[in-house]
């Protein structure tokens, strides 16, 4: 919809954004910790080797700036600084956080598991942004998503709860 | 007239918004932050230092009454 007003002039550009992350929130992942608090349970789909790429919000917020400096209507950037993170992993750093069991579920599992969230749960979401680094000179420098887990505090009082819907 | 670089950012109140704001704030441009709820813009402004200025702002409802306009035919 924005590129479609690039012909009239407008130098609109798109951004494509990853979870973005820093300790208190991390786009769907917030919505993952939301479900296993809920069943008491840290789940993964499969093998849990498809990945979601993520970038911290800072990085992400450098890149904004560099997109504007640059000017380039009609461009489309990738706002990924790590392009694959295996959902096991992510699981894993939640089951720790919360203190609960990290399992693999079947396909079939999933759908109860996660709800609306077991489409994505089970895709590999993965994206490159060689292009956007380079044609931006955007260095992101993290931290990444799972140390942002690791460093979060899962049961301080303030933490923004995720609601399921 | 003045030629500092104004920047209008939707949702700044927080996560990425805000960052970008506090982003552009310290590269020297004047932040118009937009918020649906207004006193959280203020506080975000205030966060964000001089140069963010708070603006109360529903850009999906506005994008949507904008679209909407001439349909009033819709039901919903």
């Amino acid at each position: 919809m924005a590129l479609a007003l690039v012909p009239k002039g407008v130098k609109a550009s798109v951004m494509r954004l990853p979870q973005v992350h820093d300790t208190t929130k991390q786009g769907l992942v917030t919505y993952l910790i939301a479900v296993a608090r809920e069943k008491g349970v840290s789940a993964y789909v499969g093998e849990g080797r498809n990945c979601w790429s993520a970038a911290h919000v800072l990085d992400v917020a450098h890149l904004y700036r560099l997109t504007l400096e640059k000017h380039e209507a009609g461009a489309k950037y990738h706002a990924v600084a790590e392009e694959g993170v295996a959902m096991r992993d992510i699981a894993d750093a939640i089951g720790r956080g919360l203190k609960v069991r990290v399992v693999s579920l079947s396909p079939e599992q999933a759908q109860a598991h996660f709800g609306w969230l077991s489409m994505l749960a089970s895709n590999d979401l993965r994206a490159s942004s060689v292009q956007t680094r380079r044609k931006l000179g955007w260095n992101p420098t993290g931290p990444g998503l799972i140390a942002d887990l690791e460093r979060q505090s899962y049961f301080a009082e303030a933490s923004p709860s995720a609601s399921l819907r | 007239m003045q030629d500092k670089r104004v920047a209008l950012i939707t949702g700044a109140n927080q996560g990425v918004g805000l960052q970008v704001a506090k982003e552009l704030v310290a590269n020297g441009l004047s932040v118009l932050v937009g918020s649906r709820n207004f006193a959280r813009g203020e506080a975000a402004a205030k966060e964000i230092g001089s140069g963010a200025i708070a603006l109360q702002l529903d850009a999906i409802r506005t994008c949507g009454e904008t679209a909407l306009d001439g349909h009033s035919s819709l039901i919903f």
